[in-house]
């Protein structure tokens, strides 16, 4: 095993089991050196390194995140004395926890019918051609303005759907982590270490602290964001709740928090780690974004294309009372 | 007790399989053949870390040998629970394939 696949199998696996996997890993190059030449070996061991590390890296996550993630939340839910960092640590939450709420609802409408590839049924061209008619919980984030028909794009517009669905899931469990870290409060200031939970008797003290933080994003959620376009009288886009994430967790420690919560050598190199993370975790969502932004471009074209072809349906005599209706 | 996932479940019994020589490679070869496509070394130690964490499976280190160069393998063994996880899992498919009509795929 060449020098650079030793540090990254030490990076990614715990001491317990590093021996292990690195002498297995030994082994079977060894009968595959036998059995294959050199540079085909070589190959299969770095073909075999690249599939393992999803699952080594989860393996660690999960590792660190159970080993430390109660210790970064739990303290942020104690009240303190300081009223001001108490409730930017609630309200943080409670944006966290709306924008979790919000990606759910987009990932459960992207499943809806009214998103499903038209095949030239019926159904799903009346869905497509009366965006009115599709009952969301954030109705505006789904309108956008409709250019440009390509017959051969249905098929991408499907994997990309596919593919949009996965991401936002992932996202969501991650946003999720976050609002549950941005408990983590001011006052904290875990950027520089790791809290232990004081007592057992928090738990219990913040259960209905969590159960009124719910319930203030379900109000967010629910209330505020399908009335944000009738309030400001602009769109609510999938980019302002990433950054209104972005910024409420700059401001509550979301971020360093996770990055301590997954990694406890915050004390030792913070920096390194914090900028691999972030960079990660942005490529990511701006990756996200993206195939979001493609998706909504192509359902938006899918959209025209129905309206198109509805026209070329309707008989001229039915002409612009019963067409208008159509595809009002 | 919860229902163990499908890999882990592969692992665990590749584990009782194998008897006393499973380790991460004779637990990989023999579940590359059995599911017929092949399993990163990854794949098969992150459902043993979990059944470990489940308290199903235990390590024991073995003696290191110069393939390896020169480290140790581990040795994983069920414990009393992870035998009754296996009984169970046995259970329910017994139960389920039991009860069920044979399948006929027709190949028109």
């Amino acid at each position: 095993m060449n020098k650079l696949g030793q540090w990254i199998l030490k990076r990614f696996l715990s001491r317990k089991i590093r021996d292990a996997v690195m002498g297995d890993i030994d082994e079977m190059a060894v009968v595959m050196t036998h059995e294959e030449d050199s540079s085909r070996a070589k190959f299969w061991f770095w073909r075999h390194l690249i599939r393992s590390l999803p699952f080594l890296l989860t393996e660690k996550l999960q590792r660190r995140w159970s080993h430390h993630h109660g210790g970064v939340t739990r303290p942020g839910l104690e009240p303190k004395n300081d009223a001001r960092s108490f409730f930017v640590s609630i309200a943080g939450l409670s944006i966290g926890l709306a924008c979790c709420l919000t990606i759910l609802s987009i990932t459960r409408d992207l499943r809806s019918e009214a998103h499903v590839v038209d095949r030239g049924e019926g159904k799903s061209v009346a869905a497509a051609s009366a965006p009115e008619s599709f009952v969301s919980p954030i109705p505006a984030l789904f309108r956008y303005p409709l250019k440009g028909t390509e017959d051969s794009r249905a098929d991408l517009e499907h994997i990309l759907i596919l593919h949009a669905r996965r991401l936002l899931a992932i996202e969501f469990v991650i946003m999720l982590a976050a609002g549950l870290v941005c408990m983590n409060s001011m006052l904290n200031n875990s950027c520089g270490r790791i809290h232990r939970p004081g007592s057992q008797r928090l738990i219990v003290r913040s259960t209905g602290l969590v159960v009124a933080v719910f319930l203030l994003a379900r109000l967010l959620t629910h209330l505020l964001l399908p009335y944000f376009r009738f309030l400001f009288e602009k769109q609510m886009l999938l980019y302002w709740l990433v950054a209104l994430w972005l910024i409420v967790g700059g401001i509550s420690n979301i971020v360093p928090a996770i990055v301590l919560s997954s990694s406890m050598v915050a004390a030792r190199r913070p920096r390194k780690f914090a900028a691999v993370y972030l960079a990660f975790i942005a490529a990511f969502m701006f990756g996200t974004l993206l195939i979001f932004r493609q998706l909504v471009q192509l359902k938006a074209t899918q959209t025209v294309r129905n309206e198109i072809r509805l026209s070329g349906v309707l008989p001229d005599s039915a002409g612009g009372g019963l067409e208008s209706r159509l595809l009002r | 007790m919860k229902l163990l996932s499908r890999s882990e479940e592969i692992v665990l019994l590749a584990v009782w399989h194998l008897q006393d020589n499973a380790y991460g490679v004779t637990i990989r070869t023999l579940v590359s053949e059995a599911t017929g496509h092949p399993w990163s070394i990854g794949a098969v130690y992150a459902p043993l870390y979990r059944l470990e964490r489940k308290n199903l499976v235990r390590m024991s280190p073995g003696e290191p040998t110069p393939e390896r160069g020169g480290r140790s393998k581990v040795y994983y063994t069920l414990t009393p629970e992870g035998k009754k996880a296996l009984l169970r899992i046995k259970r329910v498919h017994d139960v389920l394939w039991g009860e069920a009509k044979p399948i006929q795929v027709d190949e028109t």
